[in-house]
């Protein structure tokens, strides 16, 4: 393991950072998932990580930029076309102060 | 009409010099995926106009002379694929009604070469794993055995044989794993072989949209169709794509293969499964492998890694799944509630805690013991495979440690890590690709089983792979569920 601890509080902050309310039954099976997880984790704090660079993408690619010419983009109607609630311009939502 | 009895390329030369009618083979196929949708809730949209469409779609290529590899070819796409024509749900009461706005590029390329699109197949929720059973469209029974989960419906209407193959993401295994489930081909290409333009991004570092179908020539048919750059995913890569068939029938060398000592330590490891795959090994040096046992400590700590890199992943990715732009809307007081119960009745309950475990790791206390050593690992597992790859031609283990789990097993109750995920995991940290071959097995009551044998190759080498399944076929032939009972 890697000897940083969780508490039931990190479960709750997590769950309100991922901005999703989790039920009681919820946390405790994350819970028992996390206490799993972190408890095979004793291989990250091996020495030999010390000195090595992360991995992000597993290849290095080459030439990503494109010319700079305008390509295909979506018209307005389409992108408004899966909006839950929208007029021709504007998504609409709730207020922002309650 | 047998049309599983037909290669990829055997069925479209048939329609292309009409042989057989466009209208037979839309019954046909109308009829098996029909048969799949129902008895194993493989499809989440399935409907027989939306193959009459493409029928008519196809007769117009004919008329126009236009003669492609794949005329007629069926297929179905993980509804994490966009379409324009149909709805991408991703398994997902989020997207329930999501109607995407263009073509993925893989499913263009399919469609630019003649190939019958029959409908979208069922999944877990955004592909998040291969239990069948976190899907808001309900679980997808095996065709082999319908208390058993198929994994997901793509592998389930391939090995039914209600479709040619089937085009799915795979993040840590998931494609291979349910082919394995079925009895199929699963083929994930190396990262950027395969545009992911229009694959409904988890984890993107990890994902690629991968292979399912029973004939090792239809995955060299279909690999060279979808490979390639694209100008919409500028992780693509300009490799070259060789020309797959022709290299199936290259004569094939010895081919030198690894096992890491570890695979035995796998956690949930069935004794059938072991037993399985050391009769196989001694088969395979009978054949054109030659196997040794090599040391590989890192390989048994990618299911671990995999999962804190995707579950971060995954929290970034769907954060904008929040009800203003597109989707599934919960009403709330004001923005924040809004948002807060979009996602909390949008999304499944195993999602949710997925998404959580990712923010925790996200935040500060957390990020740097967790996700960065993480991500150092990931260089680890795939220098050592490079190591390994680099004097063997491909490392071996079996696909998953255990058979198709029965639906509501305990091995899912945890997806921290995913128990299934031990093998494969590995491939996609390096972004190898790998191949699951399929293997028959007996239980204990006398019922046909399968697992797999899984095989990674060095980075743009498919064709390898491609190789050692064509060789592998000669002793074990395809079969399907139905055509043995």
């Amino acid at each position: 393991m890697s000897g940083l601890k969780f508490t039931g509080e990190d479960i709750k902050q997590a769950a309100w950072d991922a901005r999703i309310n989790l039920t009681p039954d919820e946390e405790d099976s994350l819970a028992r998932q996390i206490e799993n997880i972190f408890g095979q984790t004793g291989f990250l704090t091996e020495n030999k990580l010390a000195n090595v660079q992360g991995t992000y993408y597993s290849h290095t690619q080459r030439g990503t930029l494109r010319e700079d010419i305008t390509l295909f983009s979506l018209t307005r109607e389409k992108v408004m076309l899966n909006a839950p609630d929208a007029d021709d311009i504007f998504f609409h939502v709730p207020k922002i102060v309650e | 009409m047998h049309i599983n009895k037909l290669t990829a390329q055997e069925l479209a030369a048939a329609i292309n010099k009409k042989n057989i009618s466009l209208e037979d083979l839309a019954a046909a196929v109308s009829c098996r995926c029909g048969a799949a949708a129902e008895k194993f809730n493989a499809f989440i949209n399935f409907d027989p106009a939306i193959i009459d469409r493409d029928i008519i779609r196809i007769a117009g290529m004919l008329q126009n002379g236009e003669e492609t590899s794949l005329s007629g070819v069926p297929y179905a796409l993980a509804d994490n694929v966009c379409t324009a024509a149909i709805k991408t749900t991703c398994a997902s009461r989020m997207l329930a009604s999501y109607q995407f706005p263009f073509e993925a590029t893989a499913a263009q390329r399919l469609k630019e070469n003649g190939a019958l699109l029959t409908g979208k197949t069922n999944m877990d929720e955004f592909a998040m794993s291969a239990s069948g059973e976190n899907s808001c469209f309900g679980a997808v029974k095996n065709p082999w055995d319908g208390k058993h989960t198929a994994g997901s419906g793509a592998a389930a209407a391939v090995a039914y044989g209600a479709v040619t193959f089937a085009l799915e993401q795979d993040r840590c295994g998931e494609l291979r794993q349910s082919a394995s489930y079925c009895g199929a081909l699963g083929l994930k290409p190396t990262y950027g072989r395969v545009s992911r333009s229009g694959l409904v991004e988890f984890a993107p570092s990890l994902e690629q949209i991968g292979i399912i179908a029973m004939k090792t020539v239809d995955l060299a048919a279909v690999l060279a169709i979808i490979s390639g750059p694209d100008p919409l995913d500028p992780t693509s890569s300009d490799a070259d794509v060789p020309a797959y068939t022709g290299l199936l029938h290259k004569k094939a060398k010895p081919i030198k293969v690894a096992v890491p000592e570890s695979w035995r330590e796998t956690a949930y490891l069935e004794e059938a499964i072991k037993n399985v795959f050391i009769t196989k090994l001694q088969e395979m040096e009978e054949d054109i492998f030659q196997v040794e046992t090599i040391s590989m400590p890192y390989f048994r700590y990618a299911p671990v890694t995999a999962a804190i890199i995707s579950a971060v992943e995954a929290f970034s990715s769907l954060s904008n799944y929040d009800g203003v732009r597109f989707g599934f809307r919960e009403t709330g007081k004001h923005l924040q509630e809004m948002y807060r119960q979009t996602r909390t009745e949008g999304f499944g309950s195993a999602l949710k805690q997925f998404l959580t475990f990712g923010a925790m790791i996200s935040s500060g206390k957390f990020y740097h013991d967790y996700f960065l050593k993480a991500q150092k690992m990931r260089t680890l597992i795939k220098q050592e495979l490079e190591e390994c790859l680099g004097e063997y031609d491909l490392v071996v283990v079996p696909t998953t440690p255990f058979r198709a789990p029965t639906l509501k097993n305990g091995y899912k109750e945890c997806l921290l890590p995913d128990p299934a995920a031990s093998y494969t995991a590995a491939a996609n940290l390096a972004g190898m690709p790998a191949l699951t071959f399929p293997i028959l097995m007996q239980d204990e009551t006398g019922g046909i089983n399968t697992t797999g044998l899984h095989f990674l190759a060095k980075p743009w080498d498919e064709a390898i792979l491609l190789q050692a399944a064509l060789s592998l076929e000669k002793t074990n032939p395809v079969a399907f569920p139905e055509l043995r009972r």
